[in-house]
Formats: C-alpha cells, structure tokens, sequence
C-alpha cells in the first residue's frame, strides 16, 4: 500500500483561516438548499469519510466513489436530518452503508499498513499507561486489524482509531450504546484471537526447514 | 506478543489509538466541488416525484430509468425493468409469469421467532413499530449472507400482526400485516413483477419515493446462504428510512398502507 501520511487530522478539516462555521449552521443551511454550505460540511468530513468507506472495500477507487455518492445522498436526504443530531455519525453511517452497498469489487484489496517511520521504530507508542508496543506488536496489531470481519474492524476504528465516543459510535453504526459495548467487546476478543494466530503462522513459518 | 496479550481491553483500546496516529492511510481525495456539481446538476434535470440525487453511474442510470418508466405505472413495458429499493430490488418483466410458486409466506420463512423486546438485542437495531398497529402479535429476526466471512450478514426484523377490526387478512394468509425491516441496503430480497398481472407504481411516505404493487406475485428473499421463493397475495409498499428498507405487505388500500407507514419511526433512541 502506498504510504502516505500528511500529518492531518482527518476527523474535521476546518478552515485554515476565518472562524469555521459550526456544523448546526452548515445543516441548517444546506436544509434549506444552500450547495455552498454543504460542500463546507464535505470539505469538512470527506477525510474520515474516505477513511471509514475505505475500510469498508479497502479499494481507493472504490472508497472514493462511495463517498462521492453519499455525500450526494446525504444532501437529497438534508430535509429529514434532526436539527439537533450531530452531522458527523449520521453522514458516516451513510459513508459506511454506500461502501456495503458496492460490494466486493473485482479491485486489489488494499491492507492497512504502519508508516515507514513507524515501521523503523523500535518504540512505536511509547506511553506511560502500558499501552507501548514494539514495533513486532504494532506490525501484529495492524495485520490482526486487517483480517478481522469488517464489522469489527469498523467499531474498533470509531471507538479507537477515530476516537469517537460510545454514543456517536452508535449513531453512526445505527445500534445503540449497549451494542456498541457487545460488538466492541466481540470485536477485542477476534482482534486477539487473530493475534495469537498470527504470531502461530509466523512461528511454523520459520520453523519450515 | 506477550504485552499485547497481557493488555487490558481497555489497555488494547488505549494502543489502537496510539497506533492509528502512526497508521498510513491512502491519500483522501478531494471530492467537495464534484458533489457539489452532481447535487446541481440534479436540481436541473428532470426527477420523478421527490429528487433522487446521484453521480453518474452504471447503477444509478438504473434507477433513473426506472424513475421515469415508473411515472408511467400500470403502463405495458416492453423490456425488463429493474427498480432498486434499498434491500429490496424490483423486477418487472415484461408478459405474464411463466408459473408462481404456491407458497405463501408463512412464519417459518421468517427465522427465528423473538420477542419484541429482545429483537433490538439480537438484531443489532430496534425494531421500528407503527404507532397505527401497536405492537406486533410476532416478531422474527433473520439474516442473509452479503460476504463470504462469517459476519458479513444483513440482520432483518420480520413483524405480523393478525386481522383485526380495520386490518384485514391478506388473502390466503393469517395476516393482517407483515411489516419486514432490513439492515443497511444490501440486496437481499427481490420481487419479479408481471407487467401484464401487476399494478405498480410509485408513493410517497413523508416526502420519500416510496413503490407500491398489488397483485400476486413472487417474492426472493434471502435466508442465510438460501433463497426462498415465496408468493405474495397482499398489497405490497417499500420505502426506506434511516438507514433501512421497510416492506408493509396489507390488505389495504395504498392510501391506508402510507397511513401506517408514515407512523414507523426507526429514529435511533441514544438513551
């Protein structure tokens, strides 16, 4: 996979100058037709967007038309969004059911992948709460988030990737909170499961003569 | 391996963040001024009922024709016309139906029988019950592969509610209603209209295109890794909301059948 990284947050991409407007000003407006406003909140969200579709078909050209087509659908469907609920989960869940809806293309899956910078490392997260990985748990981390189920995959990156609380994460898989608890909780346990399973491959591979 | 598998989950959680800052991502495009165009351009064309926006593509070409044969409903159709709903995917073909199959729907097409109150827990989504019928009589939940790993699965929550005064049986069935909810937009039921035996068309449920038939007909609905043909003797609408596709097969007349509809409200209670 190419690796790419700005350096951004992609989560909201506010303007690099002027006071950005906030979201409820934007929906209020492209609720009553304003294209202008809207393609704010694009500018705004398409980074996590392409992300979360992405994780979806794992195909850049996939991801990128099912974003382009949600954030169409989303416009078409401003009048029934609640005034008062966040834009962000509710375009994701859009974002995440467009990605679903194409299917298994016949495109290169794309993996996940650390950054060449952090791949060199020793110490890719060094923290003092216990959570420091080398660089051989970083690499099975990332392939164990590579080859669980989707849905997994998808609430392990709203909750710890995106850092989206409990109640957005609900909002935007569609559940609620308690099943984000259960799904996450199930999601762990196949994380580990294909971590110890790797580190079984890796073992009987280099035990091939 | 050994501090991973020691970790806490929230410990595990606390490191999938730490990593994700480290995670090399494609590069995002910039799709802002293409949606915008797309959304303007659709305001200039022409549309059936409400607006159905979208970028050009083989697929949604689809629907736009759909969108004008359909605003010609009743109308013969001398091609194959397919309608894409959501979970629901519409077939009409031209002539009249090579053979139906004799079964009507019934509960043990329907998965596995729940209660109501556990329907949100096994479903992974609430059920979205009229306000116009109360609370169903009985409740199913089933789920349809969409991908060949275990949990590629499209969950769904099948509702029916006996006659009762001002719901009438469908024909050759029990049911006053039978209200199915499907997860997300995979295609995982189909319906093969006669163009010659069916009347079709579109509706409208708050302000959203919604479709609406009469007439038997043949109804494929996915189960696991099986399709089941079932025959349908009601009156059918779709309409999709918040994420779901919602089948209301009555007795009712299409006015009635929206009446109820307008009353599902599948909003998503965040306590």
């Amino acid at each position: 996979m190419v690796v790419v990284y700005d350096g951004r947050d992609v989560n909201t991409q506010r303007p690099a100058q002027g006071r950005p407007h906030e979201d409820a000003e934007l929906t209020e407006r492209a609720r009553d037709g304003d294209v202008s406003a809207f393609e704010e909140l694009v500018t705004r969200y398409q980074g996590i967007a392409f992300r979360v579709a992405w994780l979806v078909v794992r195909n850049r050209g996939d991801a990128e038309d099912a974003v382009q087509d949600a954030f169409v659908k989303a416009y078409a469907a401003m009048p029934r969004f609640r005034p008062d609920a966040p834009f962000r989960p509710w375009i994701l869940r859009i974002v995440a059911n467009e990605a679903r809806n194409r299917g298994r293309s016949s495109r290169r899956r794309e993996g996940l992948a650390l950054r060449v910078a952090a791949a060199e490392a020793v110490d890719v997260a060094p923290s003092p709460e216990g959570t420091a990985l080398d660089r051989a748990d970083a690499e099975a981390l990332v392939a164990a988030l590579d080859r669980i189920p989707e849905r997994d995959r998808i609430v392990v990156a709203y909750r710890f990737l995106f850092e989206m609380n409990e109640a957005e994460t609900a909002e935007a898989l569609g559940v609620r909170p308690g099943t984000v608890k259960s799904r996450l909780s199930r999601a762990l346990v196949r994380l580990r499961t294909e971590m110890t399973g790797g580190a079984e491959r890796r073992h009987d591979e280099e035990m091939q003569p | 391996m050994s501090s991973l598998q020691a970790m806490s989950d929230e410990q595990l959680g606390a490191a999938i963040t730490r990593l994700g800052h480290e995670l090399s991502w494609p590069r995002e495009p910039d799709v802002s001024s293409a949606v915008g165009d797309a959304i303007r351009d659709a305001q200039t064309a022409p549309s059936f009922a409400a607006p159905r926006l979208s970028l050009p593509s083989r697929r949604r070409t689809v629907l736009v024709i759909a969108a004008a044969l359909l605003a010609l409903a009743g109308a013969a159709i001398a091609a194959r016309l397919v309608i894409e709903l959501g979970a629901v995917t519409v077939d009409v073909l031209p002539g009249r139906p090579a053979g139906l199959p004799t079964n009507v729907a019934t509960s043990d097409a329907f998965g596995r029988e729940i209660s109501l109150t556990d329907a949100a827990s096994i479903a992974g989504f609430p059920p979205a019950v009229p306000a116009a019928l109360g609370p169903p009589d009985s409740a199913w939940v089933d789920e349809a592969d969409v991908g060949p790993e275990a949990d590629d699965v499209a969950e769904r929550i099948v509702m029916q509610w006996l006659p009762s005064s001002g719901l009438p049986p469908i024909s050759g069935a029990t049911s006053g209603a039978v209200l199915m909810q499907f997860e997300g937009e995979w295609e995982v039921a189909s319906k093969l209209l006669s163009a010659e035996t069916n009347d079709y068309g579109g509706a409208v449920v708050e302000g959203r295109d919604a479709f609406w038939t009469t007439g038997r007909h043949e109804l494929l609905l996915v189960s696991g890794d099986r399709t089941r043909r079932l025959l349908v003797t009601g009156n059918v609408l779709i309409w999709q909301d918040a994420g779901f596709t919602f089948r209301l097969e009555t007795a009712l007349s299409k006015r009635s059948a929206i009446e109820v509809a307008e009353t599902v409200d599948p909003a998503i209670d965040l306590g």
